[in-house]
C-alpha cells in the first residue's frame, strides 16, 4: 500500500504548488486537506499537481471541491494541472469536470 | 495474500457463461481485511490482479479498480451502510467473460446511500449492481464484463 505523498512548494507571495504521488483515496483524502487547508489563503492560488497521481475516488475527489469552494470563499483560487486520465474520469462521472479550473 | 488458484483454464471464451463460475477457477477467490479505510488499497490490487488476468482493457481496469474502491467505501464510510464488523469480506468470483465482486460486512440494519456520488459513480463503472441486507450482512454485489472476451 503506497498511500498518497503530498509535497507543498511557496512559488512565490501569490502562488503554491502541491504535488501529489500516490492514490487519492478514503485512506489518505484527510491527509491532503490537512496539507490544502493553510495554503488556501486570500490573493494565493494554489496548483494541485495531479501528474504522479494514479488513482482518485468520489471520497478524494470531495476534497478537491472543498478546497476549491474554500478558495472561493476567501478568494484565493484552485486549480489542477496534470490531471491523468483515471482521475478526470471520476471528477466526469460525478459531473463536477468544470467546477475545477486547469491551471 | 489470496487463497492459490487452480489454474485450470478453459479452452474457449463462448461467452456460455451462466451458472457457476466456469472460467480460470474452480473456487472464489477471499480478501478478507479489518473493515477500516487503511486497507481498501489491498482490496484494490487484489480487483486489478484478477481484473488483467481476465484480459480487461486498461480503461476497464481503472473502472473496476474505482468500482471495487467505490463499492468498500459504501461499507466504510460515514453515511453509507452502518458496519459494525471488524472484518471486510471480498469475494471474487471469475468468469470467462466477467468478474463478479461481493463485497460484505456485518452491519446493523441500513442502506447506503443511493443518492450519494459513491452510488451513482459506481452504477456507471459496472455492469450490474445491487445492495443488499440480510441476516445481519451488509452486502454490495457488482459484475464487471470484459469487452474483448466476447470475441
Amino acid at each position: 500500500m503506497d498511500g498518497l505523498q503530498v509535497s507543498t512548494a511557496v512559488v512565490d507571495d501569490a502562488r503554491s504548488v502541491v504535488s501529489l504521488s500516490g492514490e487519492l483515496d478514503m485512506a489518505t483524502a484527510d491527509l491532503l486537506w490537512a496539507e490544502l487547508e493553510p495554503v488556501l489563503q486570500p490573493g494565493r492560488t494554489v496548483v494541485l499537481d495531479c501528474a504522479r497521481l494514479e488513482f482518485m475516488d468520489s471520497t478524494g475527489m470531495r476534497v478537491l471541491l472543498r478546497a476549491s469552494r474554500r478558495a472561493d470563499e476567501v478568494g484565493g483560487a484552485f486549480q489542477m494541472t496534470a490531471v491523468p486520465p483515471p482521475v478526470e474520469r471520476v471528477l466526469a462521472l460525478a459531473g463536477v469536470t468544470s467546477e475545477i479550473p486547469r491551471g | 495474500m489470496a487463497e492459490p488458484v487452480p489454474q485450470q483454464m478453459t479452452a474457449s471464451n463462448s461467452g456460455e457463461a451462466t451458472g457457476g463460475p466456469a472460467g480460470l477457477a474452480g473456487s472464489p477467490v477471499r480478501v478478507i481485511v479489518p473493515a477500516d479505510k487503511t486497507y481498501v488499497a489491498l482490496v484494490r490490487s487484489a480487483a486489478s490482479h484478477l481484473g488483467a488476468r481476465l484480459g480487461l482493457t486498461m480503461q476497464e481496469l481503472t473502472d473496476l479498480r474505482l468500482a471495487v474502491d467505490e463499492a468498500c467505501g459504501l461499507l466504510l464510510l460515514p453515511g453509507e451502510f452502518d458496519t459494525t464488523g471488524a472484518e471486510l469480506h471480498c469475494r471474487f468470483d471469475e468468469y470467462p467473460d466477467r468478474l463478479a465482486v461481493t463485497v460484505s460486512a456485518e452491519a446493523s440494519e441500513s442502506a447506503p446511500d443511493v443518492d450519494g456520488f459513491g452510488w451513482n459513480v459506481l452504477s456507471a463503472l459496472v455492469d450490474e449492481l445491487r445492495w443488499s441486507y440480510q441476516d445481519g450482512w451488509a452486502r454490495v454485489e457488482l459484475v464487471k464484463r470484459a469487452t474483448a472476451a466476447e470475441r
